[in-house]
């Protein structure tokens, strides 16, 4: 075994405020060989970023402080060095890729400039010389016109392209480790999976050694020599990714396995891990898992469990870890049966939202005073859907692709441009007043981000009975507080919460905030809009189960909207793939999994991330990325990325047409 | 980024010509000039000779394309009580006041921009505790109290600087340091708050990363990007050291455009109190234009979206 170019020994890392000792990383020990890739795994809050800043020694501050453990760089402990000696290894021999590419390169310079300051700096490049080197790294990441794009601003590239010029920059000083922190989770799935394959071609060319820090045990399956699972500031397991994939032995890396809705499985219920992480401020003695541990004894809660081998290469951090080897899936009932096989059997339920040639085009303006409409982004161009009762239809797609404007059409936010949505045949952008409002009762929404969806200056109740005294004001307040309650509990809070403010509450309990004040008015259809997008993988699992179980009870239809293929299997009856404001395919979920007919959804089903290192499979990369809406390709709009296009694909507009029951797709490659 | 600037200067020119429009207008609407500049026995066929004389009896429009044509050509008519060309007066001031004003700016850019980045830099630190006491302080007393304290202590007890007029260089001081203590306060607390957020934001974080010494990452990385706000405010500011000159000219007796147009208001004087306004709308217009100009060089998504 060569020796670990990178070495961190019991590292922890505390972060001193007003509130108390945050333990954000308490003892972390792991080490990455050159050219392997170890991935980090863990939760929001679980210390995997202060991990990576404590390498390279950028400790936030004020109150951010390193106050023990050993990291071992090439032999030499970096906890040794002079702040001078650490600010030339950074960018150097150390680089570090940052989550959002939106924000984490500088607005005010061109992305030419930035990626030349660390060569300037760290290899004294000047000239021409620097200039070569900056356009040949823009190259090496693939970045296309790399002469012109020297100059231009991040604002005028997409996220993906930006995310590669964060590359150039980390790799402009070929360092020998490599930082990525969550690189690809702001990226679109087929962007993901050209960035993933770029990063692993560059590690073989350069003997880099890698770590990556995810929440998504998918990219760990897909790219990782060896994983290193992240829980409260600790390592709790640490071994090679087939091992843990096959064999997890801390119950946490079991549960967090369990809970990940995949490709492969079907829709039965996913075993949530319940309770949430500690506040790190307050970690319980001994193993911070303990109290949601299913495994937990007495002794648990005692003194933190050392990491200790359970086999060659693997080290677990648990008390009955000799017990586990065999603990295998737990499976927890959930109540009732499958929608999806309900649905199956009556197709002619009622129809409770149809959405006919539904179209909305913004024009585009220019000029101040004078201003001169030069173009139309077409957002949504003629899509059909139907919703029955009780069903979930998901609609997938990437950015750009129309989903979230078709949820604003559906909630009356807008007026379409054509077609119409129609609510039991009626349509919904001509209605009175009065049906008006029974509509907006009928109809709620569940948003993405539950920090920014609830008003942090309203209390818990003022939330949830708002769309209820707005649409029923005859109600006392008795019966409000009463029905407040219901719907709490309904959504597996305690009712005495409804007086909390939104912080209070952690993201999961938020997110079912807003799902209780969707159900308040008893509706029919609740539109969720990447409503468990910005969860946590254990505290998803719970929303997604609790979504299924609600609507088993009540028989509420959603309408699904998500980038996420393996949720919206999990959740929906029927799935609509989107692509620049088409429909290109529709079919009962079961079937669009097994039998993809568009090369589109082909293309995404195999982008997505696998489940299990043995379901990594060699993916088709995607050409590009998601053409303007403001100037869409003739002809079919997929067809400039599409590996199977034909000659007619660029001249005539496929329609949607069925297949089979129930299938439709718009595709040339399918004869009438 | 040529383009966006001759947008931007054919905007200022029509702003320019609405001010004339408005200043034209609100000098007529505050009274009839003749009833102050004749004496109250005059007969009514003297007062209507004057009327003729001066233009008035015209229509409106021809009045303004006169007073227009004529303003255009460097003539604003003459000052009332002086009986000498307006322009020459107020010109006679201007210099003064831009001497008083230029030393306040002086004063906010050597201090309140490093001051506030560094107090951002080093927050919690004695520095950021003292320059946030010094710029509460600055926002709290009003420019004419603050100006009768410095005569005091400088002037009265310690006779260290004039207090008043104009004639050394040293005479500059005591005004130029009240009139900058207001903005300093204002703008270094501005400074130090986009900093804050700027310091905290992902591409200081990269520009670290990168192993960029931390002088260029606070100046080339975090401080153009501070700046948007800081630059607005400027230009809000600009306009509050002109009104603050006009008080602090008064307390300290120096000779600018603010002790002018006082004088002026004061004996309805209308040619200088016209032309006072057009000189500070022009430079209110054109401060206006530099710091659009800079906002785009800072911010390049502005430069690309006109």
């Amino acid at each position: 075994m060569a020796d670990p170019l990178l070495e961190v020994r019991d590292l922890r890392t505390y972060i001193y405020t007003r509130r108390g000792v945050v333990k954000a990383v308490d003892g972390a020990t792991f080490s990455v060989r050159r050219g392997e890739t170890l991935g980090i795994v863990g939760e929001s809050g679980s210390g995997k970023s202060m991990t990576c800043l404590s390498i390279l020694r950028l400790v936030p501050e004020p109150g951010g402080r390193i106050v023990g453990g050993q990291i071992l760089f090439d032999g030499e402990n970096l906890l040794d060095k002079t702040p001078e000696e650490m600010r030339r290894l950074r960018g150097s021999r150390i680089a570090m890729i940052l989550q959002d590419p939106m924000a984490s390169l500088n607005p005010a310079m061109t992305v030419g400039e930035q990626i030349a300051e660390t060569l300037s700096l760290h290899r004294g490049l000047r000239g021409r010389a620097l200039d070569e080197r900056v356009v040949e790294l823009l190259r090496q990441v693939r970045v296309s016109d790399p002469e012109r794009r020297v100059h231009a601003y991040p604002h005028q590239m997409s996220g993906g392209i930006r995310q590669r010029v964060a590359g150039a920059i980390a790799i402009s000083c070929q360092p020998s480790l490599l930082i990525a922190d969550e690189p690809t989770t702001s990226l679109d799935v087929t962007i993901q999976s050209q960035y993933l394959r770029l990063l692993k071609e560059i590690q073989r060319e350069t003997n880099l050694a890698l770590v990556f820090v995810t929440h998504d045990l998918g990219i760990v399956a897909k790219l990782c020599d060896r994983v290193a699972v992240m829980y409260a500031g600790r390592i709790v397991e640490l071994g090679k990714t087939r091992d843990i994939f096959n064999r997890p032995r801390h119950p946490y890396a079991v549960g967090l396995l369990d809970c990940l809705p995949t490709l492969r499985r079907g829709r039965e219920p996913l075993t949530a891990i319940e309770g949430q992480p500690p506040d790190l401020a307050n970690v319980p003695a001994g193993c911070s898992f303990a109290p949601r541990c299913p495994m937990a004894q007495a002794r648990c809660t005692e003194t933190p469990p050392p990491l200790e081998p359970v086999d060659a290469e693997h080290l677990v951090a648990c008390l009955r870890a000799g017990e586990t080897a065999t603990l295998g899936r737990r499976v927890v009932a959930i109540s009732s049966g499958s929608p999806a096989v309900l649905a199956g059997a009556n197709g002619a339920r009622d129809i409770v939202l149809e959405a006919r040639q539904l179209t909305k085009h913004f024009p585009l303006a220019r000029g101040t005073i004078l201003s001169r409409r030069f173009g139309t982004v077409k957002a949504v161009d003629g899509v059909d859907f139907v919703l029955r009762r009780g069903e979930t239809l998901g609609l997938v797609g990437e950015s750009g692709c129309g989903k979230t404007t078709t949820a604003r059409l559906v909630l009356s936010l807008e007026r379409p441009t054509a077609g119409g949505v129609y609510f039991h045949g009626h349509d919904i952008h001509v209605l009175g007043r009065h049906a008006r409002g029974s509509y907006r009762r009928a109809v709620q929404a569940v948003f993405q981000d539950p920090f920014s969806s609830l008003n942090p200056r309203l209390t818990i109740r003022t939330t949830v009975s708002e769309p209820l005294t707005q649409t029923e004001p005859d109600l006392t307040r008795a019966e409000v507080a009463e029905r407040v309650a219901a719907s709490l509990t309904r959504v597996g809070l305690r009712p005495r919460i409804a007086d909390d403010y939104p912080h209070e509450l952690s993201g999961g309990q938020r997110q079912r905030v807003a799902i209780a004040r969707a159900l308040s008015t008893n509706p029919e259809c609740i539109l969720l809009d990447e409503a468990v997008s910005a969860l946590d993988v254990s505290i998803r699992a719970q929303v997604m189960n609790l979504l299924r179980e609600i609507q088993d009870r009540s028989g509420v239809s959603y309408l699904f909207i998500a980038h996420d293929l393996a949720v919206v299997k999990y959740v929906s009856t029927r799935i609509g793939v989107m692509y620049l404001g088409k429909l290109v395919e529709t079919a009962a979920a079961d079937e669009l999994y097994a039998n993809p007919l568009h090369p589109y959804t082909q293309i995404l089903l195999n982008n997505a991330l696998p489940a299990h290192p043995d379901d990594a499979r060699d993916e088709v990369i995607l050409k590009g990325e998601v053409p303007s809406a403001f100037n869409p390709p003739s002809g079919c709009r997929f067809h400039p990325r599409c590996p199977q296009a034909l000659p007619v694909c660029g001249e005539v507009e496929p329609t949607l047409r069925d297949q089979a029951r129930g299938h439709q797709v718009a595709c040339h490659l399918y004869g009438a | 980024m040529q383009r966006f600037i001759i947008g931007r200067v054919i905007q200022s020119i029509v702003s320019m010509f609405v001010v004339s429009v408005v200043v034209f207008a609100l000098v007529r609407l505050s009274g009839d000039p003749i009833q102050i500049m004749m004496p109250a026995e005059a007969s009514k066929a003297d007062i209507e000779l004057m009327r003729a004389h001066l233009g008035l009896d015209r229509p409106w429009s021809v009045q303004y394309w006169r007073f227009l044509t004529q303003a255009l050509q460097g003539d604003f008519g003459r000052s009332v009580r002086f009986r000498r060309p307006a322009l020459d007066l107020v010109a006679e001031r201007y210099g003064a006041t831009l001497e008083l004003g230029g030393l306040a700016v002086l004063i906010v850019i050597v201090v309140a921009l490093p001051v506030g980045v560094y107090s951002a830099v080093r927050r919690g630190s004695a520095l950021d505790y003292t320059a946030r006491a010094f710029a509460a302080l600055g926002q709290a007393v009003p420019p004419f109290w603050l100006g009768l304290v410095l005569v005091l202590i400088f002037g009265v007890m310690l006779h260290l600087l004039p207090t008043s007029g104009r004639g050394t260089p040293l005479h500059v001081l005591l005004p130029g340091i009240t009139l900058g203590w207001f903005a300093v306060a204002g703008l270094m607390r501005l400074t130090r708050s986009s900093m804050l957020d700027v310091l905290g934001s992902e591409y200081v974080k990269l520009a670290r990363i990168k192993g960029l010494p931390e002088r260029r990452v606070i100046w080339r990385h975090a401080f153009k990007n501070a700046a948007l706000p800081v630059v607005t405010f400027a230009a809000l500011l600009f306009v509050a050291l002109l009104n603050g000159s006009i008080i602090v000219e008064t307390v300290f007796g120096w000779p600018g455009l603010g002790l002018l147009v006082i004088e002026a208001v004061d004996s309805r004087d209308y040619p200088i109190v016209q032309t006072v306004v057009l000189f500070l709308s022009a430079m209110y217009i054109g401060v206006n234009l530099i710091v659009d100009v800079l906002y785009a060089y800072l911010n390049p998504k502005i430069r690309y979206s006109r």
